[in-house]
């Protein structure tokens, strides 16, 4: 693909060769030329692999076992799904962690 | 049309004449150079996520006494661990070998990880052991491609370059996403792998367990007169279990009591699916080497039970790293559906197998 553009670009001047001065010509060659490294260093630069940073945020979700008490909270280094994390503030009973996902912050465009 | 005036543009036409016959002879090698340094800023990149991967792993292990210098030397050479399959030309008995030999290397790693963080709980010991694997997935594919891009460039050889350079994306995706869940593992929060062990925690939660083979828990649960027996790796540090094994031993035990298992895994998504879809199926639905798999297998035919698969489908990247909002929510919805298959499909006094398959890192009992 890159080598047919290189061509593509190269026979933009060549069918009018004959009817241009000199001067005219040799700014369509450069032109041209430019076109192509300015296409080669897009094609470089841009680099499939590079994705969006989105904004990641790790959130625990904590529920009381006997009551429908629910809290979300950021997720805190040694926790994990079923660790009792405290005390329902509601009922007393335990508060269990019930779900650790990462939420991501989409971008609005 | 081609009128040229030699005078005025014999220069200009030598160039493009000089510069189709280069392209014309040496396009293809061009191309090729094109590829080799576009392959060779990737691999600076695959190399410098495993000399990272290796650091985070040696910083998170330098907590237990020894300096990061001499830990990096020591994982430098524990990296380069392998195992050799078993030979399959005489294939009776080949999965008996193969589980003795993944055994073996479990306890290896093990061992290393004692040697790295001897004071290390074990908890914290079952999370670098997934961080080391992690780390040695990286060396290795590190090292795969830098093979074969010097390979290429010895031999010249445009196929080898070409394969190499279309499958890049790929490649960096899986790396990249081994390099993430590095983050997890350090820091033991839930994987995408880990809906299965989460469906079963969300199932059988608060009901008595045991652990019934190393690394692996079965809960004594009950459902609308229902028998459940409920398995899952031991959490919440990050272990696969052996669910084949339970289930063979359970099976053993009540033989034809059971009348139903029902088995819920992580799968790989095609691209197009959405992440967290569920899909109902048939068949031991665990993507171990073979051995667990067998076993489930071997012990549902011995007794012809019924088996039903529950899948979560969902990419590579999302199932080794920390576990998405999307695949999160399913547990409820899967937690459902192995209601309904129980209800609808056994009677009042069977006895049902669930069994949770995935790493259970950050999920506990
Ligand atoms: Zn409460």
């Amino acid at each position: 693909m890159l080598i047919l553009i290189f061509i593509l670009l190269l026979l933009i001047p060549f069918p009018k060769l004959g009817n241009l001065e000199t001067g005219q010509l040799q700014s369509f060659l450069l032109l041209s030329i430019m076109l192509l490294f300015s296409f080669l260093f897009v094609y470089q630069t841009m680099n499939p692999f590079r994705r969006n940073k989105e904004k990641e945020k790790t959130v625990s979700t904590l529920k009381c076992v006997n009551c429908k008490y629910t809290e979300q909270t950021e997720f805190v280094e040694g926790q994990y799904i079923g660790e009792i994390v405290k005390k329902c503030p509601k009922c007393g009973g335990d508060v269990m962690v019930q779900l650790i996902y990462v939420e991501t912050g989409e971008k609005k465009r | 049309m081609f009128q040229l005036n030699m005078d005025q543009n014999f220069i200009y036409t030598m160039i493009f004449i000089i510069f189709m016959i280069i392209m014309t002879f040496y396009g293809q090698k061009i191309q090729l150079l094109i590829w080799i340094g576009e392959i060779e800023k990737q691999l600076r990149k695959l190399q410098k996520l495993s000399e990272e991967s290796k650091e985070k792993l040696a910083e998170a292990l330098s907590k237990y006494g020894r300096t990061k210098k001499d830990l990096l030397k020591d994982i430098e050479k524990f990296t380069k661990f392998f195992i050799i399959s078993p030979v399959d030309l005489d294939p009776a008995g080949v999965l008996k070998r193969l589980e003795h030999l993944l055994d073996v290397s479990k306890t290896k790693m093990e061992e290393y990880v004692h040697i790295l963080a001897p004071k290390a709980d074990e908890v914290h010991s079952d999370n670098y052991e997934n961080m080391f694997e992690a780390c040695a997935a990286l060396d290795y594919i590190y090292r795969i491609v830098r093979h074969y891009l010097i390979l290429g460039k010895k031999t010249q050889s445009t196929i080898v370059i070409m394969q190499i350079h279309m499958q890049l994306p790929q490649i960096m995706e899986i790396a990249n996403s081994y390099f993430k869940a590095l983050d997890s593992f350090s820091k033991g929060l839930p994987i995408g792998d880990g809906i299965g062990p989460l469906v079963a925690f969300h199932l059988a939660r608060g009901y008595p367990y045991r652990e019934i083979v190393e690394d692996t828990v079965v809960y004594d649960a009950a459902f609308k007169d229902r028998k459940l027996f409920v398995i899952k790796a031991k959490g919440p540090g990050g272990n696969v279990g052996k669910p084949g094994e339970a289930v063979k031993k359970l099976i053993n035990e009540f033989k034809k009591k059971i009348s139903r298992v029902v088995i819920i895994d992580a799968a790989a998504k095609l691209e197009g699916e959405t992440t967290g879809e569920i899909a109902e199926g048939v068949g031991a639905a665990i993507g171990d080497p073979g051995p667990e798999k067998y076993k489930i297998e071997e012990s549902i035919r011995k007794y012809n039970i019924p088996i039903d698969a529950l899948i979560i489908k969902q990419s590579l990247p999302d199932a080794i790293t920390t576990m998405k909002k999307e695949i999160a929510e399913t547990a409820k919805k899967v937690v459902d559906k192995v209601k309904d298959i129980i209800l609808s499909r056994t009677k009042e006094g069977n006895i049902v197998l669930v069994i949770g398959v995935g790493n259970t890192i950050g999920i506990g009992q």
